[in-house]
């Protein structure tokens, strides 16, 4: 076990200088003029300029100013926007609503995804299981952009139950975050359905029922443990998708959080708020994927990492 | 086998259902006039946010123009920018999965750590970056900034298949008979282990499609997707979302248009994995 926590923390090391050497150069690589850039048509006084390039570095070359700010990233220091905000101070503020409203559709997912796949899989082949694999697969074609704005219109315009737009309170979330969960609720009703459809068939699930053990017993307990392994795994890959979602759903619903930031950061053209909100969020996807591998051997115990 | 597959696929109406409509949307790509009558370039303002009329069945949007027009000729560029981003991604996927699983060794780390570090960068978040990088630079909004960006960005998963596929099949006696034979690697990769990949890549590769197509209308929705005067879809949801209270028409035809084109490609795809998989047969 420590050898594979160890083995695995390395990989995650190079994943992590990879990832933010290539969001970096992306954004930084090509570069003709990041100060003009921020002035936009403006012209630029010789003293601001140079107080800028002293204060990005960029007078140095990109090796350089690359391990600066990965040095900064890791001593906790996130840097400056282009208009000398703290980034940190920035996300300070942002952070709170993009995680209540990634915690809040985590939750969808997760009660409402796996109730349904697993009365899906219990009941294979009925009218709730053919209505959940239909209704699945259009919740999944149809792009978080219209499922943002047809929920806004329907429920929130026409029905009026929830406010169209961010109000501060966890009421106003609710209906971003019922919206956000939505693909990755379609994809675990599926996995779960189709797990617990395979561990319904196996001989452990057939033993406890012949042991005379009620079927609900079988299904929660013995069959709902093996078939959520997958779905951890599931929701920790689903963490990406699930924040690129906030970027657009924070949009519409006029949510100050990270994805909001975020975008407002590419309008203005803010190159060094883009890599460092950028960064974290695969920094973060990075940490919980390496969670939920640990936590593979604790919910699946034939899992022995030698 | 392949024949069995297509015997499959065609009792499915899945499958018809979805070839039905993206015939018609790729008949609507290439001749837009076929369905539109209005030039969707017609636009005054006196009758802008007029509402669906006998005229217009659609309705016009803010700056006056016919929305159903709008929307069929955005097909193109819409499907377009996904079709052209799917055989980007299917191209490098085929190298980098045919490179590290027949080769093996060293290249086959080395390609895998990348794709493990592309694949770990969210395709939205990093499509922001570079796409952002790309008009910054002024290298205009036509639809090659976009292409280049999903399909760099895009091409991961079907890399994997590609290279789990090519490493099953290299191990296979009849490709040790060809190599006994004496066939050289360029033949033995491309008449002996490349087959083996295509279908499970077409299937990937299908629902990528989708999900391109989705995605460029997300970029547009953001700003930095497809600009005017390029029409698409996204970019005409992101021009009406901010006067919804007002008209839903302009909103919901783009919309309903890429939601349908989207879901036609993943269940395509999910029809063909279906046939090709005989474990849900």
């Amino acid at each position: 076990m420590v050898r594979f926590v160890v083995r695995r923390l390395l990989q995650m090391v190079i994943v992590f200088f990879g990832t933010t050497l290539v969001v970096y150069a992306m954004m930084f690589g090509a570069q003709g003029d990041p100060i003009q850039a921020l002035a936009g048509e403006k012209p630029v006084s010789a003293a601001q300029r140079a107080y800028l390039t002293e204060h990005f570095h960029l007078d140095h070359g990109f090796w350089y100013r690359y391990a600066d700010y990965v040095g900064g990233l890791l001593r906790g220091d996130l840097g400056d926007t282009l208009t000398l905000r703290p980034i940190s101070s920035v996300l300070a503020g942002a952070w709170p609503y993009t995680l209540k409203l990634a915690g809040l559709a985590m939750v969808v997912v997760v009660v409402v995804g796996v109730g349904a796949g697993v009365l899906a899989g219990v009941r294979r082949g009925g009218l709730f299981d053919a209505a959940t694999l239909a209704l699945t697969l259009v919740v999944i074609g149809v792009p978080v952009v219209v499922l943002g704005f047809l929920g806004q219109y329907l429920l929130g315009i026409r029905l009026r139950l929830f406010p169209v737009a961010n109000e501060g309170d966890l009421y106003s979330l609710i209906l971003p975050a019922l919206l956000l969960g939505m693909l990755s609720l379609a994809t675990a009703v599926r996995l779960t359905r189709t797990t617990v459809v395979e561990n319904l068939r196996a001989d452990y699930a057939k033993t406890a029922r012949a042991k005379g053990l009620s079927r609900t017993r079988v299904v929660g307990v013995h069959v709902l443990r093996n078939s959520l392994i997958p779905v951890v795994t599931f929701l920790g890959v689903e963490l990406g998708s699930l924040m690129a979602g906030a970027v657009v759903i924070e949009n519409i619903f006029n949510i100050p959080g990270v994805g909001f930031t975020l975008a407002r950061a590419v309008r203005t053209e803010d190159g060094p708020t883009v890599v460092t909100i950028v960064s974290l969020l695969v920094i973060v996807f990075l940490v919980v994927n390496l969670a939920v591998d640990l936590l593979y051997a604790v919910l699946d115990p034939r899992i022995r990492y030698a | 086998m392949r024949s069995g597959a297509w015997r499959a696929l065609r009792r499915r109406p899945v499958f018809w259902v979805s070839v039905a409509i993206l015939v018609v949307v790729v008949v609507m790509a290439v001749a837009p006039r076929l369905f539109a009558g209005a030039d969707p370039a017609d636009c005054t303002l006196d009758r802008s946010m007029a509402p669906p009329s006998g005229a217009a069945w659609f309705g016009y949007d803010f700056q006056g123009c016919d929305v159903f027009a709008r929307t069929v000729y955005g097909t193109r560029s819409s499907l377009l920018v996904g079709v052209l981003a799917t055989a980007l991604a299917g191209l490098i996927a085929a190298g980098v999965g045919m490179a590290s699983g027949y080769l093996g060794g060293w290249l086959d780390s080395v390609l895998s750590r990348l794709t493990d570090i592309v694949l770990g960068i969210p395709l939205l978040l990093a499509a922001i970056v570079l796409l952002h990088r790309a008009t910054a630079n002024g290298s205009g909004h036509g639809i090659w900034p976009v292409v280049g960006t999903l399909g760099i960005l895009g091409w991961t998963t079907a890399a994997r298949v590609v290279r789990s596929s090519v490493l099953a099949a290299r191990q296979q006696d009849y490709v040790q008979a060809a190599r006994m034979l004496g066939a050289g690697h360029g033949r033995i990769l491309v008449r002996h282990i490349a087959p083996n990949a295509v279908a499970p890549a077409v299937v990937v590769l299908t629902i990528t499609l989708g999900t391109f197509i989705a995605s460029e209308a997300t970029l547009s929705f953001l700003g930095i997707g497809l600009r005017a005067p390029s029409i698409s879809w996204g970019g005409d949801i992101f021009a009406a979302q901010a006067r919804l209270r007002q008209a839903w028409w302009p909103l919901i035809w783009p919309s309903t248009f890429l939601a349908v084109t989207v879901l036609a490609f993943i269940m395509l795809g999910d029809a063909i994995r279906d046939a090709f998989d005989p474990r849900s047969r």
